[in-house]
């Protein structure tokens, strides 16, 4: 395979200095593209695409710096080196030149080997910018996956605290679910003739007990719907939860998003603790992820329950309102409070003031980052009666 | 109707309570339910319950404490313990205290549960019938 080998465009109105250029640079294996006419050389930089310029710098019609600012202007042009060729007299234009937007300058008569050198340099820088450029841009990329990431993982650690509340949920209606239906089976001899598949309960079919079979249905049937109901409201919630959110950001109310995490939080952690909220007004229109917000209420929530070990539950007030082009969200609790000592250190991914293995520390770095991905702020203090307050500023979406 | 025993159902979900007592009605036994343990203890102190169904998390007072001091108040009443959250200590705790066992649940059919009613009511006979010698014996 042929080495792509790079063009270098000559522009120089003298035709004897262009030839011996021409000749020098094929010979340091460059493709060579001469032009006379410095008129004519912005068309073919802009047609032929030079990876290096080598200018003259008195040219008639376009000058040298002239032809330089032209190309600069170019997008596609712009960032491709320029280099001057000028004579010992006009050395002191070196300012303009640099001014101009050239690399270097070399000074005629041009010294072959020196050319060679300064081509291949600034080839080579150029080509290490370039390198340079797309690393940094696949590592932000990759840096924005990775914070996406993150965020998910976070968000399925807070599923793992849920887990055993949730299965405990779940276990309570299945139970008497799965009760009902084998009463239900009991019943079906008592009621009409026994096959042989039919349970040997050794009851006997009389009216009393085919009116207990009857009246009894009639209460269990409804439970059982209500127990259906409440482990399918779990499952989605769950499911709601664990999905992973929406890369491009939407609009939002985020009073729906509030009271959809403290309907999650109520359900899951039920006894642990009481939420009160205070809603200014029931729309306040957001521009981003709501679930990513949801996932910080509920970090928030979750934290103010464990905060306290006993069995007492956590009184949790929310208030939400909007003022100028913020909305202001506070979540306050009456736990123990945040130790002074700590209150620099909860931001940090990893610090967690739990025994080991209970929680992971994510949670409030998770919660800062996400902010920061909606342009708002999170701070916390200790209330003046105990607890800790954690307020949160969202800007709004810009009224259409 | 002469009821074979009296068995107290002690959970704090509703629809537990409502089932379980629907089923041991059914099999003859008188039923009693409670939310709590506390609720629990207030109905023994006013009624015979022979056997105690009872869940192990509830509010205001637990299984756990339920079964204690039932163990120390009502030795002869039998106590069938039902748990959500199938961990060692909350099993080791039923065994110490003297439980006739823990069912976990979720529990899909009544297998277990009637197997340690029928025993419990099988060592409660065997001892009624103990006392029924006794009171024929002449001095």
């Amino acid at each position: 395979m042929d080495k792509y080998a790079e063009k270098i465009l000559i522009v120089d109105d003298e035709a004897d200095s262009l030839d011996l250029l021409r000749l020098n640079i094929k010979k340091l294996g460059y493709d060579c593209i001469a032009m006379q006419d410095s008129r004519e050389a912005l068309a073919c930089a802009k047609q032929n695409l030079p990876d290096l310029i080598l200018l003259d710098f008195m040219m008639p019609g376009l000058t040298g710096v002239e032809l330089c600012a032209l190309l600069k202007k170019e997008k596609e042009l712009a960032h491709v080196p320029v280099i001057f060729s000028t004579g010992v007299g006009e050395i002191s234009k070196k300012a303009e030149a640099f001014n101009a937007g050239a690399v270097d300058y070399i000074i005629k008569p041009i010294n072959a080997i020196e050319l060679g050198i300064r081509i291949k340099n600034h080839l080579s820088l150029f080509q290490a910018r370039r390198e340079l450029e797309q690393y940094a841009l696949n590592m932000e990329k990759l840096a924005n996956e990775r914070a996406r990431q993150l965020v998910h993982a976070d968000r399925l650690a807070t599923l793992g605290t849920f887990l055993a509340c949730v299965a405990h949920e779940i276990s309570n209606p299945a139970t008497a679910l799965g009760g009902n239906i084998c009463l239900i089976e009991s019943f079906l001899p008592l009621l009409g003739p026994k096959t042989a598949n039919d349970k040997n309960m050794n009851i006997g079919k009389n009216e009393g007990n085919s009116d207990f079979a009857v009246n009894s249905m009639r209460e269990i049937i409804p439970a059982m719907k209500d127990d259906m109901k409440r482990i399918n409201c779990m499952v989605e919630n769950l499911k709601c939860f664990s999905r992973k959110g929406h890369q491009e950001k939407k609009q939002f109310n985020l009073i729906d998003c509030v009271n959809n995490s403290i309907e999650l939080c109520s359900k899951i952690l039920k006894n642990k603790l009481k939420i009160q909220c205070s809603f200014v007004s029931q729309k306040v229109f957001l521009q981003g992820h709501q679930q990513q917000i949801e996932q910080v209420l509920v970090n928030l929530i979750i934290n103010a329950a464990e905060s306290v070990s006993s069995e007492k539950p956590v009184n949790i007030e929310i208030k939400v309102r909007s003022e100028g082009s913020n909305a202001f969200i506070s979540v306050s609790d009456d736990g123990p409070g945040i130790a002074p000592e700590n209150m620099p250190k909860i931001w940090d991914p990893f610090f967690t003031t739990k025994s080991p293995g209970k929680g992971t520390g994510l949670g409030l770095f998770i919660v800062r980052t996400i902010m920061e991905e909606h342009g708002g702020t999170i701070t916390v203090d200790n209330n003046q009666n105990g607890g800790a307050r954690f307020d949160i500023i969202l800007p709004l979406i810009n009224a259409v | 109707m002469q009821f074979k025993y009296q068995i107290l159902i002690v959970d704090d979900e509703k629809n537990i309570r409502d089932m379980l007592s629907t089923h041991f009605q059914l099999l003859g036994y008188k039923t009693f339910t409670a939310e709590n343990g506390q609720q629990a203890l207030e109905i023994m102190s006013g009624n015979k319950c022979d056997m105690l169904i009872s869940d192990i998390s509830m509010p205001v007072m637990g299984g756990e404490q339920l079964l204690r001091e039932v163990r120390k108040d009502y030795p002869m009443t039998h106590c069938i313990m039902m748990t959500g959250y199938v961990r060692m200590e909350n099993i080791l705790s039923c065994m110490r205290h003297g439980a006739e066992t823990c069912i976990f649940k979720p529990f899909s059919d009544f297998n277990e549960m009637d197997e340690a009613v029928k025993s419990a009511a099988a060592h409660l006979e065997h001892w009624e019938a103990k006392l029924g010698m006794i009171l024929k014996m002449k001095p």
